[in-house]
């Protein structure tokens, strides 16, 4: 759907993008992540031309986003950024609605659409429609942010680090929020990030850059099992193992009971991760697992954890 | 805030009440036996001994009362001050003939500075009602006509059609300097807010600023006065046009050089459009004459078109900055996300910009308007009419009271312009939500 193809963005002397080729597949969360000053939000407005590449192509459905008309291109891709910038002078409904505005939507509609997406949000639009952005907390405006990209249903999202600027429960709100969404209008996402964790949580593939260039590309447990360079490898840090734990679900690693009754239990809901953390709290070797009533449905062991977590090949 | 006998004072209560205290030992009224004869000064004490106590006391009174005791307290000390004021005229004249004149002194200035103090300290103290007594007090003693033997009050009336022509043509005069300021200044202040490549724009604003006024009537009479009495009007009218293609070709070759033939035209073109405004909204008629020299059409070298002009230039300063600085006062997130989602330049200006800017360019209407009121009393020392007229009368013939005839009421409509023009910018910025 999106393709980079040799992406060069020169400043005078200073490359910030030294020939950046990706692909991202129709409906897919690709996470741009890296240290501060590798480029992914240079790359990022490349795809929507805020940025125009010095050298390489930028392809959006097969074609060339220079073909386009920048105004015309910009109005079917959703954009959202840190600082959301919502427009101090109008309402929260009128926000969400600005992109249909620009597309001449009659005003019935704007407003009906505007109201579905703020409920998809979760914000209950009679609440919040009337309101004006001095009067929204950080994360309701991110809120709003993220409904006036999705009003027009544009095929693709380009998000720079969207939940940045707000506390980490909201943060963990957010992103809970964006994947329910995702899930649902299974859109094309590039996700812009530095915080690793996030990036583990909700990409279906990471592209991992640093200073212009992209070190690996793949899916999170691939990138997290297989750290391909030195730099890979330091930037994911010692914890990675668990980090790709937190990725692995129970039901392939469970046993059944088989009369056992162990110390503790889990619910069958929770991570691998969350098993290894809770077996290292109890101090034992197994761990049951609960359905939503309570009841035991199985059995995880430490050695089937640990033969998740084994780098061995 | 200090404790004087159990009692809150508040420094700007405190000067209120100071400044009417020292009032009361300074001359309040001149007497002179004729209009321009020197005056003879007399204190409140001279035609009254006991109610310039109970002023005494109501001044302390308004210094260390709070809220809306304040007001009503101001309130009383204006109607006794003013009672006294006209008893006083009443005193001082009887014992002469008509042609003596009483003016008002160092301490009725004094007191009304007291009291305008006064006022301001209640106001701000957050308490709206106070102000009521202001009105109030001034509509009785309007009524009661306190003020009526004063000098510039009887400079009025025997003036009175002439002053109503010349505030008229004053409040045409700056209109039309306004507007025309506005219709030129705003596109200058977007094209400044454009880039620090265009930091010429604020530079050659404030160099206009720096020009005295009378100096820069002095260099234009001249020069309008050669051209008004060569140049016919249709001439003028296509050589605008002419100018206007031509500008246009040039500008996609050279811009310095378009900037230069704009430069003359557009000071031309200035100079037209505000002679007609001002000819339609003030007292003086429109009058268009083709086939005859510009001066028919009301353009000369001295009188309305060299004044608007300048008023013009110089009102330019207050609206380009304020522009400027209200655009560059967009946030750039908003900015960002509105380019980002696909608004268009101009879509971009109209829908998120200007609204945003709105607050701040009224600002800058609002130092226009008071600046060029103010500057337009200078008009009419080159024959443009307007208030200025009453002060170089007064001045030039040895009469006080004809020069406050033309100060009082340009010094009223500035506070009233600005008073309007700040509360519009409040109710504006409510609106926005900034």
């Amino acid at each position: 759907m999106i393709r980079l193809e040799q992406v060069v963005k020169r400043y005078g002397d200073f490359e910030a993008l030294r020939g950046v080729s990706l692909e991202v597949d129709k409906g897919q969360v690709v996470t741009l992540l890296g240290p501060s000053g590798c480029g992914k939000t240079t790359l990022l407005r490349t795809v929507n031309r805020l940025i125009e590449p010095s050298a390489g192509t930028v392809r959006i459905g097969g074609r060339d986003v220079r073909e386009l008309d920048e105004v015309e291109l910009r109005r079917g891709i959703g954009y959202v950024i840190q600082s959301i910038g919502l427009f101090p002078h109008m309402s929260v409904l009128e926000n969400v609605a600005v992109v249909p505005r620009l597309l001449n939507w009659s005003k019935p509609q704007r407003e009906a659409r505007a109201q579905e997406m703020l409920a998809m949000v979760g914000l209950e639009p009679r609440t919040y429609a009337g309101r004006y952005p001095r009067e929204l907390s950080g994360g309701q405006a991110q809120r709003v942010g993220l409904a006036r990209a999705l009003a027009a249903d544009p095929p693709v999202l380009l998000l720079d680090e969207p939940f940045g600027a707000v506390d980490p429960p909201t943060r963990e709100h957010l992103q809970d929020e964006f994947m329910r969404l995702q899930s649902q209008l299974k859109k094309t996402v590039l996700f812009v990030t530095h915080d690793l964790d996030e990036a583990v949580k909700i990409s279906d593939r990471i592209c991992l850059m640093n200073s212009g260039q992209v070190e690996q590309y793949d899916a999170p447990e691939t990138l997290l099992r297989n750290p391909k360079t030195p730099f890979v490898q330091a930037f994911l840090g010692p914890s990675r193992t668990l980090l790709r734990l937190s990725r692995v679900a129970l039901d392939g690693l469970m046993e059944p009971p088989d009369g056992h009754h162990p110390k503790a239990t889990i619910p069958h809901t929770a991570t691998a991760r969350e098993a290894f953390s809770a077996l290292l709290a109890y101090g034992c070797r197994s761990l049951g697992v609960t359905d939503e009533a309570g009841q035991l449905v199985g059995l995880v062991r430490l050695e089937a954890l640990l033969a998740e977590a084994s780098e061995e090949p | 805030m200090r404790v004087v006998f159990g009692f809150r004072l508040g420094p700007a209560s405190g000067l209120a009440a100071g400044l009417g205290l020292l009032a009361l030992g300074l001359p309040w009224l001149e007497l002179r036996p004729s209009r321009i004869a020197p005056g003879e000064p007399f204190g409140v004490w001279s035609w009254q001994s006991d109610w310039p106590w109970v002023l005494l006391a109501l001044w302390l009174a308004t210094a260390l009362s709070r809220g809306r005791w304040q007001g009503v307290w101001l309130g009383a000390t204006l109607l006794l001050w003013g009672w006294l004021v006209g008893q006083g005229a009443e005193a001082l004249l009887s014992p002469y003939s008509q042609s003596a004149r009483v003016s008002p002194g160092a301490g009725f200035w004094l007191s009304l500075l007291g009291l305008y103090v006064g006022y301001f300290a209640a106001w701000h103290e957050g308490r709206g009602w106070a102000l009521l007594s202001g009105p109030l007090a001034l509509a009785v003693l309007l009524w009661w006509g306190v003020f009526e033997r004063l000098g510039p009050f009887l400079e009025l009336e025997a003036w009175r059609e002439q002053f109503t022509t010349e505030l008229w043509r004053h409040l045409s005069l700056s209109t039309s300097a306004v507007v025309l300021a506005l219709v030129l200044g705003i596109p200058l202040g977007v094209l400044a807010a454009r880039g620090p490549r265009f930091s010429w724009v604020l530079g050659a604003m404030g160099f206009l600023q720096t020009i005295p006024s009378l100096a820069l009537f002095g260099l234009l009479l001249p020069l309008l006065a050669d051209l008004s009495q060569a140049m016919r009007l249709e001439v003028a009218l296509a050589l605008l046009v002419a100018g206007a293609a031509v500008f246009r070709l040039l500008w996609a070759v050279s811009r310095w050089l378009a900037v230069l033939l704009a430069l003359p035209l557009g000071l031309l073109a200035l100079v037209m459009a505000g002679v007609w405004l001002n000819a339609l909204l003030g007292p003086d008629p429109l009058r268009l004459e083709l086939r005859a020299p510009l001066q028919e059409s009301g353009i000369r070298g001295i009188g309305v078109a060299p004044a608007v002009l300048a008023l013009t230039l110089y009102a330019l300063l207050p609206v380009v900055l304020n522009v400027y600085t209200g655009l560059r006062g967009v946030p750039e997130a908003a900015r960002d996300a509105g380019r980002g989602m696909g608004m268009s330049p101009q879509q971009l200006f109209w829908r998120v910009e200007l609204p945003l800017a709105l607050p701040l360019v009224l600002e800058g209407v609002r130092g226009a308007a008071t600046l060029t009121i103010g500057i337009t009393t200078v008009a009419a020392l080159i024959g443009a009419g307007g208030l200025g007229f009453f002060i170089l009368r007064g001045v030039e013939g040895g009469a006080p009271d004809m020069v406050l005839l033309g100060a009082i009421p340009i010094i009223l409509l500035a506070l009233l312009m600005d008073t309007l023009l700040r509360w519009a910018g409040l109710v504006l910025r409510q609106k926005l939500g900034v």
